[in-house]
């Protein structure tokens, strides 16, 4: 049984057991590297009944000496993926595509988490649902193309990367 | 739809009704109840599909925001942050009615409110409404909204805030997400005890 199988047994697990807590742990997903690319700290949420719409959350790390640009994400199981940044301008919150690309600072990182930078999903295939790994495809200007699959943890699960952030 | 620089200077008002109220209770150690009045008559549906109006709002304090279920960034997070805050705040929390108010009718039904509250395990209330309902509601209780995008895909845009009233109905703060958790537990503490 490989690795990715037995992750996912364990998150459906967890996600069966937590129905009733109010305050849910997750575990996240990652680390991937890809040259001086690391992606890490990711998981995935779905907003519930037959919305299929989601949002992915990570940490991307350049390590290199040089900058590099996210240019696009894909995913084969959304009609369609692409960064978002959630905005909040005179009390009033909006979601916004960045179409340009999110700029990776040399020895830098971007950290995607709720309420900010998130990967946006809509369309989302009813195969996927908690317990699911999403496949998530980044393609970068210089490093190239990296693919992953991110656990889909409880809607009502606290941000499972913040306990690493909180040392 | 409403003018954006009405909205604007409402969010303003409420801020600095807010900043007021928050100001006279650190002075004086008691919650002034501003002046600037929120709230009004509407008839909405709960998660059940019963009708709830103003009356049923007012039997309790209330901590009310606008969303809708197919965001999954800005709203679970609202709605999370709530969850958490009003468990830190122990027996208290039971004065206080967690409301979400739905912007997005067309997609949000009685029993889809029901299966998004469901994930969140506490014990919130949801309300959704025909598209004049929603209207009466949100120009009662200072809401703005609006769709973004077209086809099945879009989004709405929608006011952040999280709005408290004291039982009775009278406005007394906003919570922002920018507040660190202590500022917005004082602000819940006062707003269970009022
Ligand atoms: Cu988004």
């Amino acid at each position: 049984m490989g690795l990715a199988v037995l992750r996912a047994a364990a998150i459906t697990a967890f996600a069966v057991l937590a129905g009733t807590a109010n305050v849910l742990a997750a575990e996240t997903g990652g680390p991937w590297k890809l040259g001086d690319i690391v992606v890490e700290q990711a998981w995935a949420r779905l907003a519930p009944g037959g919305a299929r719409t989601g949002a992915v959350y990570l940490t991307v790390h350049n390590k290199s000496g040089q900058d590099d640009l996210l240019l696009a994400v894909d995913s084969p199981v959304a009609e369609s993926t692409a960064v978002h940044e959630t905005i909040v301008e005179n009390d009033v919150a909006r979601m916004e595509p960045l179409p340009a690309g999110v700029n990776l600072p040399s020895h830098g990182e971007v950290v995607m988490r709720p309420g900010g930078m998130h990967i946006m999903m809509t369309g989302v295939s009813s195969d996927i649902r908690v317990g699911s790994l999403m496949p998530v495809k980044m393609v970068f200007r210089d490093a190239g193309s990296l693919d992953f699959d991110v656990p889909v943890v409880p809607l009502g699960a606290s941000d499972p990367a913040e306990k690493h952030l909180k040392h | 739809m409403f003018g954006r620089f009405w909205i604007h200077g409402v969010a303003a008002v409420l801020a600095l009704c807010a900043g007021v109220a928050i100001a006279l209770y650190l002075e004086t150690g008691r919650m002034e109840v501003p002046a600037f009045d929120i709230g009004g008559p509407f008839t909405m549906t709960d998660q059940n599909g019963r009708n709830i109006t103003k009356q049923d709002l007012d039997q309790t304090a209330v901590a009310l925001f606008a969303g809708f279920t197919h965001c999954p960034d800005v709203c679970p997070t609202t709605l999370l942050r709530l969850s958490n805050l009003l468990e830190q705040l122990g027996g208290d929390a039971e004065n206080i009615r967690v409301v979400l108010v739905s912007v997005d009718p067309e997609r949000d039904t009685p029993q889809v409110l029901k299966s998004y509250l469901a994930a969140f395990g506490g014990d919130f209330t949801a309300m959704t409404g025909t598209p004049e309902q929603l209207k009466t509601f949100a120009k009662a209780y200072r809401l703005f909204y609006e769709k973004s995008g077209n086809g099945s895909d879009y989004t709405m845009n929608h006011s952040a805030g999280v709005y408290l009233f004291g039982k009775g109905g009278a406005f007394q703060s906003t919570l922002d997400q920018h507040e660190t958790d202590d500022v917005a537990l004082r602000k819940l503490k006062m707003l269970a005890g009022a």
